[in-house]
């Protein structure tokens, strides 16, 4: 294999697949991106345990040559080093040429590397997958409902199937949903779809999405999503970005999101999402940084927290409106950061129904996006 | 045959002094010696009140003659020693000659004995040193001495004495460490009639070990036996799974008596290598027999402290014999040991059905996995394994900076690239003639010291794969799997590294205390020697200009204070020491880590480089790897078999 190719778009290309590259694995070859130039095209694939990405390089752009092939072939090649590589490399043309024994020569201006590379056949074969379910959404929407759930998932794999964001289609409606169990978020969008597509049940890792994100630019250029069993297959622009799906059955989430509240107020998004910052600069070094809202009807909304060594914080904040029972309830700071930092709104709307049972947050504005918590039991 | 000489002055002097009776214990110790002493293969002792109210100890060995019994009562009486040049052959246990007249001194004693040649025995009476009785009486061959109120004129002593409970743990001690270094002579200890100890005097150490540890300890020991020219070394030493909290339960028996020599306990330690979990230590019987001109029995009066001339020689016969020992068995930890305890009283010798040893050839597919793993080839080969170990080396987190900037940096790199030394890895050799072997099929290839080949179930928790095979269930902690293979390439690796140093970008500046400076200052050649280029920068400072390059990244600083440490400690530097502990931390930062998902392939693929790796039963830091529910084990607790 022999090509000469432009260094900005290879760097692109690199950039993107290093995202499915294992830094630690047990089978070595996971480490490597593997370079593949045909007549027609080239790639870069990598794989790790949850996702490929395989990113093409078109040998044109806008009438300008990218590439320059000069010799077929495919590679392995070590990602850690070849990364680094391509960044600094002097000169805009990359020269790649693959001699005997899968030694590489990368040249570029002045500078020549010698890396040893590894066999391609050895290298992971991507899933061919049957295009049956098949939906399209535009790129900037895809990265907002991610966003806007991904953060809830669990991060421990106790419980595996919550590590994932649970995907189901229904009449055009997309429903997002993640939980970590102290917390949930609940995403819906519309997208573009025949019309009897429906499916349930599809959770894809969370680690994927948030990788997924990384790539997505805020473009309104559409991406074709393919679901099977057990993959899933996000194309976009010249990425193909796979990801396994877990397995199991996700937890029935419908019913815990209350209808109907015993507490309603709606706050300023800003203003609480400030008070909250504040009250949560005593937590310290501890985890649990309870905070503890109180309000009374026609009152203003009282935000303390209490850490023993450190000290004790008072917020106050004027609800915009408030109606039904006082309540006193305390929650997790982060959760409730994290919730308000998600939801892309003015003003938002807490639903409360009782200080023992979850809670609800929502934009003012629209219904699309529910961010449920959990509240801390204090004594 | 008068056997009691009076030793001369000089000679008395020449043997350090010490107080022979300190406690109950000091006194059973002399008694039981000097049974021992006289060839006995009986011996019984039996103590009241932790030994204060009395101590009887009733031996069937040779006897006293009439004549000599109250001689046996003068100081430095003693049948054991006839020259100066004797203190350097001492083979018998008691030799100053002072025991029994001290321990008549502070008690009232009565004294039996008979020998074989006379008809009948000689009974004396002492009390607080004076001779009260003696007569003629009928018994067995043999002594019987009896202690009763000890210290009974000498009230400050006695103040001094502990809890019944203490006195009787010293005691016990002294007959567990006496049993275990003659298990040719039975030995019954009583307390108040309960029986403490009761050994057989069969000759079996490891029936000693039994009756002392309990059975189901004595089935967890490994046999062990080596020689060279000067020393021979035989005991058991526990599988690692039984550990203790101290160093108590390392037995060390040089000619037949129960030593302490701290750089031997050590060696024995340094045997289990990182098998031991950390401040956790082995239980283990070592003896030792040399000639005795190679010992100095007399470095303390209590004469359980000794000196060895070919000590280094010796050391590394210790060593590397419990190594080996330990590196030949299965070293799984088994869960339930109590239930598996009553299973099988000792293990047979069984006919045991040897099966083919199946080796993954193709991965099975899996539903969640990401892809399909094509080709033939199931293990990557060593080079492969290499040029895979240099790409995943551990780096800090931040981004790799000055890689083309640097260009020695990355033409060295490049030299390590090209080189990946395969054939210089033991390992390596192994794991090809290994694939041979699987490809002719041979059977049997399942030694106790390798893992079978394992098919992963599932993962539990991202942490731990759960893998099956006829013989059980195993659960493997993946983290600590795969440190220990990179450990033992890092190892390898780190080895074969001259002390080349590498000059510093940036130097290091260290900060030292007034006594550390000096150490160093006094050091800085054997420093540089190891590759440590200092440079005196103001008062208590240094910079570091150079380092051996086998020091991981980011860990620069802490090496060289470790040495800093270890000149000041032990006046020299440990390298090996050091590149272990280098290569534990480099394993640590390249492993995978708990709460990762793990595709089957993955999982596949540790198991088989675990398979493959000298030790696959415990990390580098000396915690389990592996842990087995035999088949039997779950029928049982499923109540399937009784
Ligand atoms: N149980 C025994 N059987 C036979 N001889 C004994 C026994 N106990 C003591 N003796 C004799 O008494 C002597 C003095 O004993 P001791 O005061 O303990 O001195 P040592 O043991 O150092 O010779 C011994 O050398 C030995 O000859
Ligand atoms: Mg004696
Ligand atoms: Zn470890």
């Amino acid at each position: 294999m022999q090509v000469l190719i432009k260094r900005d778009q290879l760097n692109h290309a690199v950039q993107h697949v290093l995202k499915a590259v294992s830094t630690r694995t047990t089978i070595p070859i996971l480490t490597g991106i593997k370079m593949l130039v045909t007549d027609e095209d080239m790639t870069l694939t990598a794989s790790n345990s949850d996702i490929s990405i395989e990113c093409s390089i078109p040998f044109e752009e806008d009438g300008e040559e990218i590439v320059n092939v000069m010799r077929p072939g495919s590679i392995v090649l070590p990602a850690r080093y070849f990364g680094e590589i391509v960044k600094k490399l002097p000169e805009d043309t990359i020269e790649i040429d693959v001699k005997e024994n899968f030694l590489i020569q990368i040249r570029s201006g002045s500078s020549e590397f010698q890396l040893n590379g590894l066999d391609p056949e050895e290298f992971p074969r991507l899933p061919q997958l049957e295009e049956e379910k098949v939906f399209s959404i535009p790129a900037d929407i895809l990265k907002t409902i991610i966003r806007q759930t991904v953060f809830a998932v669990a991060t421990t794999e106790t419980r595996p199937i919550l590590t994932g964001v649970r995907w189901n289609l229904h009449n055009g409606s997309l429903s997002l949903v993640a939980t970590d169990s102290h917390r949930l978020a609940n995403r819906e969008a519309n997208v573009e779809t025949s019309e009897d597509l429906s499916f349930e049940n599809i959770v894809i890792p969370g680690k994927s999405l948030t990788e997924l994100n990384k790539i997505l630019e805020d473009s309104d250029q559409l991406v074709d999503i393919v679901i099977t069993d057990n993959q899933i297959l996000i194309k976009y622009d010249k990425v193909l970005f796979y990801s396994r799906l877990l397995d199991g059955t996700y937890p029935d989430t419908s019913r815990i999101i209350p209808q109907s509240f015993k507490t309603e107020m709606v706050l300023n998004s800003r203003m609480f999402l400030q008070a909250i910052e504040r009250a949560s600069l005593l937590a310290g070094e501890s985890k649990n940084n309870v905070v503890k809202l109180t309000s009374r009807p026609g009152e203003e909304v009282e935000i303390t927290s209490n850490t023993q060594e450190i000290g004790k914080v008072t917020e106050t904040i004027t609800p915009a409106s408030i109606q039904g029972d006082e309540i006193k309830i305390s929650f997790n700071a982060k959760y409730m950061l994290e919730a308000l930092r998600s939801i892309d709104s003015d003003e938002i709307k807490i639903g409360f129904t009782g200080s023992m049972n979850p809670f609800i947050i929502k934009p003012t504005e629209h219904d699309w996006i529910t961010q449920l918590i959990v509240p801390v039991r204090t004594n | 045959m008068g056997k009691i000489k009076i030793l001369d002055d000089r000679l008395a002097n020449m043997i350090a002094a010490g107080e022979v009776v300190e406690r109950p214990s000091s006194v059973v110790k002399e008694l039981v010696e000097n049974a021992i002493d006289a060839s006995a293969d009986k011996i019984e002792i039996v103590i009241e009140e932790g030994g204060l109210s009395s101590i009887k100890v009733s031996d069937n060995g040779h006897g006293i003659e009439r004549d000599e019994c109250r001689l046996a009562f003068e100081r430095h009486a003693t049948s054991k020693i006839q020259k100066e040049r004797d203190l350097f052959h001492i083979q018998t246990l008691g030799f100053r000659g002072e025991a029994l007249p001290s321990i008549a001194a502070v008690s009232r004693l009565e004294l039996k004995s008979k020998t074989r040649e006379s008809d009948s025995g000689t009974r004396i009476l002492i009390e607080g040193g004076k001779l009260k009785e003696e007569q003629e009486i009928g018994m067995p061959d043999g002594t019987e001495v009896i202690v009763r109120d000890l210290f009974y004129n000498t009230p400050a002593r006695l103040k001094y004495m502990k809890t019944i409970h203490t006195e009787v743990g010293h005691v016990s001690d002294l007959i567990n460490r006496l049993a275990l270094s003659h298990p040719d002579i039975a030995f019954i200890l009583k307390h108040n009639d309960k029986i403490l100890l009761k050994t057989m005097g069969d000759g079996s150490l490891l029936h000693v070990i039994a009756a002392i540890y309990g059975t189901s300890t004595a089935k967890m020991m490994v046999p062990l036996e080596n020689d060279s020219i000067d020393f021979t070394l035989k005991g058991y030493v526990a599988r690692p799974e039984i550990t203790r909290a101290n160093r108590t339960y390392v037995t060390t028996i040089v000619n037949g008596r129960y030593i302490r020599n701290y750089p031997l306990i050590q060696a024995v330690i340094r045997g289990y290598h990182t098998l031991l979990p950390i401040n956790r230590y082995p239980v283990s019987v070592l003896h030792l027999d040399m000639d005795p001109v190679l010992m100095d029995v007399n470095v303390h009066p209590s004469k359980l402290e000794i000196r060895f001339s070919k000590e280094q020689e010796l050391l590394e016969l210790v060593e590397g014999t419990v190594r080996r020992a330990l590196e030949k068995q299965t070293l799984i930890p088994e869960p339930s040991k109590q239930s598996a305890a009553g299973r099988t009283s000792i293990k047979t010798e069984k006919p045991v059905q040897t099966d083919l040893e199946l080796t993954r050839k193709t991965r099975p597919e899996s539903a969640s996995f990401n892809f399909q793993v094509k080709g033939t080839k199931d293990r990557p080969t060593p080079k492969e394994i290499e040029t895979f170990q240099k790409w995943v080396q551990p780096e800090p987190e931040t981004e790799t900076t000055g890689m083309i900037k640097e260009d020695s940096q990355s033409n060295e790199w490049n030299a390590d690239f090209k080189n990946p030394v395969p054939d210089q890895h033991p390992e390596n050799g192994e794991e090809q003639t290994e694939n041979k072997m699987d490809q002719a099929g041979m059977a049997g290839e399942n030694s106790p010291d390798r893992l079978p080949v394992l098919d992963p179930l599932a993962q539990l928790h991202g942490t731990y794969i759960l893998a099956q095979h006829e013989d059980g269930l195993y659960i493997i902690d993946q983290h600590a799997a795969q440190e220990r293979i990179y450990y033992e390439y890092f190892l390898n690796r780190l080895k074969q590294d001259t002390i080349e140093s590498q000059n510093l970008l940036v130097p290091i500046h260290l900060e030292v205390t007034a006594a550390e400076s000096q150490v160093i200052q006094e050091n800085l050649d054997l420093l540089s020697q190891v590759g440590v280029h200092l440079e005196p920068f103001g008062s208590n400072a240094y910079v570091v200009r150079a380092l051996p390059r086998w020091i991981p990244e980011g860990e620069e600083e802490a090496v060289v204070r470790e040495m800093i440490q270890m000149l000041v400690e032990n006046k020299k530097i440990n390298v090996v020491q050091l590149r272990e502990e280098a290569a534990i931390s480099m394993s640590c930062k390249a492993a995978i880590k708990a709460n990762r998902y793990l595709t089957r392939p993955e999982m596949e693929a540790l198991l088989d480089k675990l398979r493959e790796s000298s030790n696959p039963f415990t990390c580098p830091h000396g915690r389990p790897i592996t842990i087995h529910f035999s088949s039997y084990e779950i029928q049982k607790m499923f109540k399937r078999v009784m």
